[in-house]
């Protein structure tokens, strides 16, 4: 037989057991992107589905076809999103950085507070006490007073 | 008739005008005739937008097809109680329904502040400020999107309601959803109200007390009502997918939980002032973010039915809302100074404020990733869209050490803990915590996230049972009643507080969920022919036929499963497709069998003429327990907000 031919029938042979994947019905790209890749597949928005129909009848790739879905519609339509480059770098580090800026920061605010607090307390203390380190408190000093002029009065 | 509605949007917006006015004026010349003429127009703006409202639903009612949104949003065959339901299905009738709530809300507030309004400054500023965001949405409606627009002819039929409409939490889902957003905007009424008048003492943060409850309440139930309706109708087997509208609702309800946390340590320590003010205005601002998402197509989502002219709207009011409000706090800072410090690192009010951190950084993380396409677009010139990985990535560790400090928050002493508080304490939840990570090891259970989440549930849940139990006792023993009964005089002696601990444990319940149903997930798509079987975890699932029904408003195919267990029928399922009449494109109705450790979902994906037909079959895990937190959060805010018997009485 003829190479030519052979060729053609294996070619065909091909075509029919292989036939292009938007063909399928079940499992197949239209459906299976409509179900598994797409938010809301059923949704009212028929843009989408037609572009999806479109291209899988033109027998495009899962790959291709959620490619142009995303830059037609936003990747938000998809239910994976296509991550890559060095945008996303910027994604994860703006909020990452926030978050642990947010906690030193803080961190350094409750510590400077406790250290005015400490600060406060002190100068109280210092005020309650007349002398340093007698360790009488303004009571025991007011009493002490007191009790004096009460006996000399006495 | 029609016209009715839209005229008595017109009288709205003048008395609205009118109140800003009276309001300023009253305050400024100390004339309480102008303040009280002020405070009773809300009553009449109330009347007026009820008129329209009511006017809406007759449209709808009826079916007058000639009103623009009647036809796009209903048909002759769409049953009364989606017809009904179609008022906030669109985006005039959202507004309209927003509007609404808002202007019930003004009188609400009109009437609570009756005897107050001579008493405290800062309410009618804070009327002026209600006014202001009812004449935004009052000039929507008006001059950008109308309800009640009519078309030249008068159409035979209506388009009807997306099919994915139609689902019971589809009608409750928005509703409860907008009673949240519309409920923040008295918070932030009475915060700039507060601002405007200089009176920056606590007696604002008492008066949006009950508000802050009650629009959290109804955000959350919103929120979760959406997943539910996410989880039954869009048949992808999740409830949750991180997309830009349903952020839009989590992201003010973070704020907002920072917000309802906050607020306790101004009304305690005279603390956090400034930082109050902000969540406040942060919190209403997300609110209108999250309108403005949803019904401006904004940011490119599936959800976002309407592409319209509201953009330019919402910008400016939100800009405004956020400068006028800085340059207010601005004004008024040496007002908003501390009363006092932090005196420790460990104690409640630093674990209060990391806690309400973490919850304004996830609520940024979150915001940031919504808006990422948006960013990415200005400043590279390529949209690009972060996914669920981003969020999960980004916000799960986040949430993680929430967690923790939603534990260590009830039992840490304020002002600063002892080495002796915190032994006494949590020395129970900490091995409680170790034994159940050890225990889920044991299990092989290696996912660390998993464990460590499932771990503080017990963790935050054996403290909220010790606070419970101290409490119990101490009362018993003081008076001398049994255990029982001093367990609920506890929780109604203190509302607020027993209340907030059993909302608490709703939420550890959702995380509980939320982490079953995310971390161990099993699924598998087959193609199947009538009776054929699979097997999937206990079950066997076996395809038994294809039916066939046709009603006057959709064609229902449905596959019948049988599903078997441990060799035994058990249940039979019917995953669904359904046609709608003027609809192209099927809508997914999955059959979903619920038990207490795991739901069986399945989904019917395609199915041919000789009924072969793909199927997708999931088992996720504790997803009941997310429906049973949301009750359990649901009981624990009703108790919060009811009334004391002084306060009932007053």
């Amino acid at each position: 037989m003829n190479k030519k031919i052979i060729f053609i029938k294996f070619i065909l042979l091909i075509i029919i057991l292989f036939p292009p994947a938007g063909k399928y019905v079940f499992g197949g790209t239209m459906e299976e992107i409509l179900q598994q890749e797409i938010k809301c597949p059923d949704h009212d928005r028929p843009e989408i589905i037609s572009t999806v129909k479109k291209m899988s009848d033109e027998g495009k790739s899962k790959d291709e076809i959620l490619d142009a879905v995303s830059m037609q519609f936003g990747g938000a339509v998809l239910i994976n999103p296509r991550e890559k480059g060095a945008g996303m770098a910027m994604a994860y580090i703006v909020p990452v950085a926030g978050f642990a800026l947010a906690l030193i920061l803080i961190s350094a605010f409750i510590g400077k507070w406790i250290k005015i607090n400490k600060s406060h307390e002190e100068s109280k203390n210092a005020m309650n006490v007349q002398s340093p380190g007698d360790g009488k408190d303004k009571y025991e000093i007011q009493f002490e007073e007191e009790y004096k002029a009460y006996k000399e009065r006495v | 008739m029609i016209d009715i509605g839209f005229y008595s949007f017109i009288v709205s917006i003048i008395l609205a005008v009118y109140i800003v006015i009276s309001s300023f004026l009253g305050s400024k010349k100390e004339s309480f005739l102008y303040i009280e003429t002020a405070r009773r127009s809300f009553y009449v703006i109330c009347f007026f937008i009820t008129v329209s409202s009511f006017v809406l639903l007759h449209a709808l009612v009826t079916r007058n097809f000639q009103v623009e949104y009647i036809a796009n949003y209903t048909s002759r065959t769409l049953p009364m109680f989606y017809t009904v339901a179609a008022f906030w299905a669109g985006q005039e009738g959202s507004l309209l329904f927003w509007t609404w709530l808002l202007a019930i809300g003004g009188a609400v507030v009109a009437w609570n502040t009756r005897h107050e309004f001579t008493k405290k400054r800062y309410i009618p500023y804070t009327y002026a400020i209600i006014a202001i965001t009812d004449i935004f949405f009052l000039i929507l409606m008006i001059f950008a999107t109308n309800p009640f627009k009519l078309l030249n002819f008068m159409p035979p039929d209506g388009a009807g309601l997306n099919p994915l409409l139609q689902n019971p939490g589809m009608t409750w889902h928005p509703p409860t959803l907008f009673l949240g957003y519309a409920a923040y905007t008295f918070p932030f009424a009475y915060a700039a109200g507060a601002l405007l008048s200089g009176e920056l003492d606590n007696s604002w943060i008492k008066d949006i007390r009950r508000w802050n409850i009650f629009a959290w309440f109804f955000l959350t139930i919103g929120i979760v009502l959406g997943g539910e309706w996410a989880y039954e109708v869009l048949g992808w087997g999740g409830y949750w997918a991180w997309d830009p509208v349903e952020n839009s609702s989590f992201i003010p309800w973070l704020s907002a939980s920072a917000l309802l946390h906050s607020v306790m340590m101004q009304e305690r320590r005279g603390m956090m002032k400034i930082w109050n003010m902000i969540l406040a205005m942060i919190t209403f601002n997300l609110c209108i973010f999250g309108t403005f998402i949803t019904r401006t197509g904004f940011i490119s989502s599936v959800h976002s039915f309407g592409q319209s002219k509201l953009g330019p709207f919402f910008i400016i009011f939100m800009l405004f809302v956020l400068i006028g409000f800085m340059i207010l706090v601005i004004w008024r800072k040496n007002k908003l100074k501390s009363e006092n410090e932090i005196e420790s690192f460990l104690s409640k009010e630093s674990m209060f404020l990391f806690a309400t951190i973490i919850l304004v950084c996830i609520c940024f993380a979150t915001l940031w990733g919504t808006a990422f396409p948006l960013v990415s677009e200005l400043i590279k010139g390529i949209k690009i869209t972060v996914g669920q990985e981003f969020f999960n990535r980004v916000t799960i560790p986040q949430f993680l050490l929430l967690f923790t400090f939603m534990g260590i928050c009830p039992l840490i002493a304020w002002r600063k803990a002892s080495k002796l508080n915190l032994q006494k304490n949590f020395i129970i939840p900490v091995i409680l915590f170790i034994i159940t990570a050890v225990v889920l090891f044991i299990f092989k259970i290696y996912l660390i996230y998993a464990v460590l989440a499932f771990s503080l549930c017990v963790f935050v849940l054996s403290v909220i049972t010790t606070e419970f139990y101290r409490g119990t006792i101490a009362y018993a023993s003081a008076t001398g009643k049994n255990y029982f009964s001093s367990f609920f005089a506890i929780i109604k002696k203190n509302k607020r507080r027993y209340g907030g601990y059993i909302v608490h444990i709703g939420i550890v319940l959702i995380f509980f969920g939320v982490t079953g149903s995310s971390a161990f997930v099993t699924e598998k798509e087959v193609p199947l022919k009538p009776g054929m079987s699979e097997a999937l975890g206990h079950y066997v699932l076996r395809y038994d036929d294809l039916t066939y029904e046709n009603t006057p408003h959709k064609e229902i195919v449905a596959a019948k499963i049988s599903v078997f267990k441990d060799g035994k029928p058990y249940k039979i399922l019917y995953p669904e497709k359904n046609f709608y009449r003027n609809r192209e494109q099927p809508a997914t109705e999955v059959a979903i069998m619920s038990t207490i450790t795991h739901d069986l979902y399945v989904i019917l994906g395609g199915y041919e003429r000789d009924k072969s037909a793909s199927f997708k079959f999931l088992i996720n895990p504790l997803v009941i327990w997310m429906w049973i937190g949301t009750i359990v959060v649901s009981i624990g805010c009703i108790i919060a907000l009811w009334p004391d018997k002084k306060y009932a009485a007053a």
